[in-house]
């Protein structure tokens, strides 16, 4: 492999490993984010559980 | 026509970034020639100078979306400015990197500091840089807000100086290619670096998107967290 040639792998590797780092980072940040995403789920499922749900207004029917 | 772009789905976006750079990759290797004075090395160019020129539509998009928060207080244009110039550092130093190993290759050096053009694009993106320091340092809301578009808005000033300092200062090291009249190489190697173009601002266009999603995701989830506290 010539010098040229290894540096022209070098610049478009450069491009490559940019995008893998880049998706990386986005992958984290997206489990952290499908993380909190399951907190707040649970958090609000207990809130559901200690206040039920308020009884339906009936129209009372006269007989 | 920039509006338009807006309304294309991601899924599509990033498909289209992924056939376009395959296409670029083809052009590039298989249908330009090789240069006959710099050879293989200038394979480079095809991918420098639009990610360069990707860096500035960053830059240049960032700045536009910092007026557009200033003047109309439009919402989200903080955040899509911030994703912006996140995407043009991110640019910027791929810029720097690449920049650096065709001047190595062409011209036995990693770096010069005699060369307009290397230079004022490293203040560029130390200027931008340095936006993050700010946006960081400051309590998020209105003031972080106009403080941040105001420092976007300064920035891109420099981008017409970066553009034309070789014009302007006869710069003989760094290559001038495109001049007043036109593009300075063959229509094959003019259609792979236009292809590679295209690839890149896609890229950096998805990047964006999803770049954004992700943080307006988050934004959304720390209110849910403070109306469930």
């Amino acid at each position: 492999m010539s010098a040229s040639e290894k540096y022209v792998a070098a610049a478009y590797l450069v491009l490559f490993v940019a995008v893998l780092i880049w998706v990386a980072i986005i992958a984290s940040k997206l489990a952290r984010l499908e993380r909190d995403a399951g907190e707040l789920t649970e958090l609000a499922r207990r809130r559901l559980e200690r206040e039920p749900e308020p009884e339906p207004e009936r129209d009372e029917v006269g007989v | 026509m920039l509006a338009r772009l807006r309304h294309i789905p991601l899924p599509t976006l990033a498909a289209a970034a992924v056939v376009l750079m395959g296409t670029a990759l083809a052009l590039i290797f298989f249908y330009a020639p090789l240069d006959a004075d710099q050879g293989l090395s200038q394979k480079i160019f095809y991918i420098h100078v639009p990610i360069a020129l990707t860096a500035y539509a960053c830059f240049g998009w960032g700045a536009a979306k910092a007026f557009l928060h200033l003047w109309k207080r439009s919402p989200g244009a903080d955040l899509e400015s911030y994703a912006a110039i996140h995407q043009g550092v991110i640019f910027g130093a791929l810029t720097l990197i690449t920049g650096s190993i065709w001047a190595r290759v062409s011209w036995g050096i990693w770096w010069t500091w005699s060369s307009n053009q290397l230079v004022t694009f490293l203040i560029l993106f130390l200027f931008y840089s340095a936006y993050f320091m700010l946006r960081y340092s400051v309590e998020p809301g209105p003031a972080r807000a106009n403080m941040c578009a105001v420092y976007a808005l300064f920035g891109v000033v420099l981008i017409p100086i970066s553009w034309l300092s070789i014009r302007i200062a006869n710069d003989y090291i760094h290559p001038t290619v495109f001049t007043r009249h036109g593009p300075q190489m063959s229509g094959s190697m003019f259609l792979a670096f236009c292809v590679s173009w295209a690839a890149l601002l896609a890229s950096a266009g998805t990047m964006y998107r999803v770049e954004l999603a992700g943080k307006r995701l988050d934004e959304r989830l720390r209110e849910l967290r403070e109306l469930l506290a």
